[in-house]
């Protein structure tokens, strides 16, 4: 019975922490900390503090940045400056070995890591990478999202989008972090690809799983609803709730029991009943027992590279609601296809509507609402309403306004990859990353931004808004209803790669009297990184930049520099790490985190 | 039943077989010891990888290299291969695999292959020996699969020569892979599969594997012609991609899925836009696995890793795989990617299945023999 109960405990992913150890502080010997995984494997996070770096005692803040090992072939070789003309596509060649080399070995796959960076302003190790947490023994997890918002006695989330794997991290000794649990395919059967990650009150997540069950066919979920999947990667997706400890508390699908309209959600292979279940974002308002998720993409691949893949039924346009009053037991309560815009695009996968990628919901209690915004459409669309079972959505910015204030010329309309998307604690701005538009254009073309505005109006009007985007002149010139979003600051961040800033991070954390940090509804800076997932096609120049906010201006914060280039950002294309000299790597997910101890 | 003849008869073929892979290998050691330059052959029956400049890089193959029809693999498609340089013939595709393929019949003894794409041409210098492959069949549809292992001995920096096949037959983990498959499907209360097999020794042998546990657990197994339930894949490369594909345009069946032997470890068989689920043994993003995906790499820019290279480099490498021994499970492998005119732009992520992921699923399978 004893060793039933230990098996089970390990099958179920009740995480045991087999080791913790932790160097004293004149050693540089890495400490390390490790997890049984439900799949028997042993999972282990070794910090490896930067040489020489000694922790002081004084009180920081970090900037937390999930990173993948970069291949040879991928953007490494990017140019990062315009190439010459008739150079544009010079970075699509493989390298060639030399003549001759024909035994010779490439190394394999470097390890993922998190990189923790010193992100106290005045400090003398700012924009320093003082540790590297590195993970084994999966490679090439494809690091993607942690949650949106570190609040203190969070355990940090970390997706492996395409590892299937989620890792849960106890940032308390900061700059080390330690592993407390890892979430493994098999821990989450009818859900694949974990992509973002919102932390309720009591340290668990919801983690949206934007591809379809593990295995084709049906899938029961903890519930015991069964839903009828094509499989990995496919649809429908699913929601998950994760303990602190890595292990599932719950599966809830994302699709309504009946299904979805075919005409308007294809997936491939063909499913019935069709689904356009396939969640991205995914954000929480507890005070209102409210989830809401928006759903992306089916992510897998076809045979047929011409045709499908210009579906625009299989980029998604909806975004779903969910009663969570029972936090084990998600309840779909509406799902909405987004209005389509009143532009003209050459393909209809461009149309406003299409690729819900993100999505963020108000904060304070008299606000209700929650923004959308797309991934090929370039717009942001607003209910006012979450609690609404028939909520209404409405477009209130194109993208397009945000260029005319710095890009005459454009290139202007869909396809430009907007992505995260942030509503300050305070309710006052809506943050958004725009990663720059169709990588077939000339790559010296930059269409990269972020930028900030003021949504004070449209929140104000409460149940009844004027602002729609249904007139061609309200794309460049932004809404003529006076509650409409107003621009108040466009930074353009250039990236000639195939990417470009595609997520963030809002620091919430101000400096107190005390000399403790504290956390703030004022949005002061934030972070952006540029890159979005190479195996997707869409690349980026691999940076981290720290941009300040005045309230009425953004910009790059100069100080924030790479200790081996020099310049502003820190450039994730170095060749020597603390973990050793592992070369290029991909910041995806950022996060500014403090320790327990250090936040009041 | 296998008599005791039979196995004393495989037990000196493989001591045999052994023992000319050794005086092979010393040879080859010694002829690289002594000098002999990248421009002269390799020793007699050891097969040829070389980088050849021909309006940019080229990677070649040539196996067996023996006195007679020769497998010449090239990277590219649009190369012209042959004997001699006034007698080429374009490499072609084939099913399941990458890059061009020839059949060229080469002399006993030291000779050339030509390679020529657009008006540039180049030589690979080869020495076929007076011995003919007792293992190869170049013009079969499992030629490819065996270049590859041959590919994966070489990675290890072995050079052995080409002594048999994996088609050849059935071994004993693949075995255990296959019926974990079909137990699998059983447990999922799976009414009938469709099993895609060929005439290979290896194949037949595992449908025989397949229709024993079907028939054990009450389950149908449907031929292709007739097909029910999800595919069980357990012939060669070639058959494998038709069935799939054949799957893949029926939007009755499409999702059902494709469950593949571990063979069928091999980018151009996956990615197709059906579930497939392969049963391994080890993970793909393992350090072993990795370490052999890299070595490829730096024998054969461009080729796609396979299951069976893998198995070869790990066999011919001489170390066991790092950790312990896995059980097999199935492993969901997917392309991913972006819909819309921005997919396709991709960059070349060399791993197992580049711009797409394989990862495990399941738990262990129950795969015991006789179970």
């Amino acid at each position: 019975v004893v060793g039933g109960a230990v098996i089970a405990l390990a099958a179920t992913g009740l995480v045991g922490l087999l080791s913790t150890e932790r160097a004293a502080p004149a050693s540089d010997a890495p400490t390390t900390s490790s997890v049984a995984g439900a799949d028997g494997r042993t999972y282990t996070v070794t910090n490896h503090l930067a040489k020489g770096y000694r922790p002081d005692q004084g009180r920081h803040e970090w900037l937390l940045a999930w990173a993948g090992d970069a291949r040879p072939g991928s953007s490494t070789a990017t140019p990062k400056l315009p190439p010459p003309p008739g150079k544009a596509k010079a970075h699509h060649k493989t390298a060639a070995p030399a003549p001759g080399s024909t035994a010779k070995s490439r190394r394999p796959s470097d390890p993922d890591f998190v990189a923790v960076i010193d992100a106290t302003k005045g400090s003398p190790t700012y924009g320093k990478v003082v540790n590297t947490a590195t993970l084994s023994p999966q490679l090439r997890n494809e690091p993607h999202h942690m949650q949106y918002v570190w609040h203190k006695g969070q355990r940090i989330y970390a997706g492996g989008l395409l590892s299937d794997t989620t890792y849960v991290f106890d940032a308390t000794r900061l700059p080390e972090l330690r592993l407390t649990g890892v979430n493994v395919p098999t821990d989450t059967s009818c859900g694949s690809a974990p992509d973002a990650f919102s932390v309720l009150r009591d340290g668990t997540a919801y983690a949206s799983y934007m591809g379809g069950p593990d295995v084709p066919g049906p899938c029961r979920y903890t519930n015991g609803e069964v839903r009828v999947g094509n499989g990995y990667a496919g649809s429908p997706g699913e929601v998950v709730r994760i303990g602190p400890d890595g292990r599932t508390l719950a599966q809830a699908p994302a699709a309504p029991a009946g299904g979805e309209d075919p005409a308007r959600c294809h997936n491939v292979p063909a499913l019935k009943p069709a689904s356009c279940a396939n969640p991205h974002g995914i954000r929480v308002r507890e005070d209102l027992n409210r989830m809401i998720t928006s759903d992306l993409f089916e992510p897998r691949d076809y045979l047929d590279q011409t045709r499908p893949q210009l579906d625009p039924f299989l980029a998604r346009d909806t975004v779903r609601i969910y009663d969570i009053s029972n936090r084990n037991h998600p309840k779909l309560v509406s799902v909405s296809h987004l209005p389509t815009g009143p532009r003209i695009e050459p393909f209809p996968a461009f149309k406003e509507e299409r690729m819900v990628m993100e999505n963020s919901v108000t904060n304070q209690p008299e606000h209700r609402g929650a923004f959308a915004s797309t991934m090929a459409g370039g717009a942001i669309f607003y209910t006012p309403d979450i609690t609404d079972p028939t909520p209404q959505w409405r477009e209130v910015f194109d993208d397009e306004a945000a260029y005319r204030t710095y890009k005459a010329a454009g290139p202007y309309g869909g396809g430009d990859a907007g992505s995260w998307l942030q509503v300050s604690p305070d309710d006052r701005y809506l943050f958004h990353a725009v990663a720059g538009h169709d990588p077939r254009d000339p790559r010296h073309i930059s269409s990269e931004m972020v930028y900030v505005l003021d949504i004070s109006k449209l929140l104000a009007s409460g149940n009844q808004p004027q602002c729609r985007i249904d007139q061609i002149a309200e794309v460049s010139r932004g809404g003529a209803e006076r509650d409409c979003p107003a621009v108040v600051d466009v930074l353009p961040i250039r990236d000639v790669t195939t990417g470009g800033p595609h997520w963030g991070a809002i620091d919430n954390f101000e400096r107190g009297a005390d000399g403790y940090y504290h956390e703030t509804q004022q949005v002061r800076r934030l972070a952006v990184t540029n890159y979005i997932v190479e195996r997707f096609g869409m690349d980026g120049d691999h940076r981290a930049c720290m941009v300040d906010f005045d309230g009425g201006r953004l910009s790059v914060d100069t100080s924030f520099r790479d200790e081996v280039n020099g310049a502003p950002c820190i450039d994730f294309d170095r060749k020597v790490w603390p973990h050793g000299v592992t070369g290029s790597a991909k910041p995806h997910g950022v996060l500014f985190v403090v320790a327990d101890d250090d936040v009041r | 039943m296998t008599t005791s003849a039979e196995n004393d008869g495989r037990v000196w073929r493989r001591w045999v077989l052994r023992a000319m892979a050794v005086t092979a290998t010393v040879t080859a050691i010694a002829w690289q010891v002594a000098g002999a330059g990248g421009s002269s052959p390799v020793p007699p029956g050891v097969p040829v990888v070389r980088q050849v400049e021909a309006a940019g890089q080229v990677s070649v193959l040539v196996v067996p290299n023996r006195p007679g029809w020769n497998l010449v693999h090239v990277g590219s498609d649009d190369v012209l291969v042959g004997a001699t340089r006034e007698h080429l013939e374009p490499a072609r595709p084939r099913p399941g695999t990458s890059g061009g393929w020839a059949v060229v019949r080469l002399p006993s003894g030291r000779s050339q292959v030509w390679i020529q794409r657009g008006v540039r041409a180049a030589a690979v210098a080869v020495d076929t020996g007076r011995d003919r492959s007792p293992a190869l069949d170049p013009t079969g549809a499992d030629g490819p699969e065996c270049a590859g292992a041959a590919l994966g001995r070489l990675a290890a920096g072995v050079a052995a020569p080409v002594v048999s096949c994996p088609a050849d037959e059935l071994s004993a983990s693949d075995a255990v892979a296959v019926r974990g498959i079909v137990r699998f499907l059983g447990q999922r209360d799976q009414r009938a599969v469709t099993l895609v097999e060929d005439s290979s020794p290896r194949s037949r042998a595992a449908a025989r594997v397949v229709r024993s546990e079907a028939a054990r657990a009450g389950m149908a197994v449907a031929s292709v012609e007739h097909p029910r339930g999800p595919l069980v894949v357990v012939s060669g490369w070639a058959r494998a991609q038709a069935a799939i594909r054949r799957l893949a345009a029926d939007r009755a069946r499409g999702a059902d899925g494709a469950y593949l032997a571990p063979w069928l470890l091999h980018a151009p068989l996956l990615g197709a836009p059906v579930a497939e689920l392969v049963a391994l043994s080890y993970s793909p993003g393992d350090p072993s696995p990795q370490e052999y995906l890299a070595a490829l790499a730096g024998s054969f820019p461009g080729e796609p890793a396979s299951g069976s290279g893998y198995a070869a480099w790990l066999a011919a490498s001489g170390t066991p795989e790092k950790g312990p021994v896995q059980p097999v499970r199935l492993f969901a492998a997917s392309h991913v990617t972006v819909p819309g005119p921005a997919a396709g732009h991709q960059h070349g992520d060399a791993g197992w299945l580049p711009q797409g992921t394989i990862t495990p699923v399941t738990t262990p399978l129950d795969a015991a023999d006789g179970g």
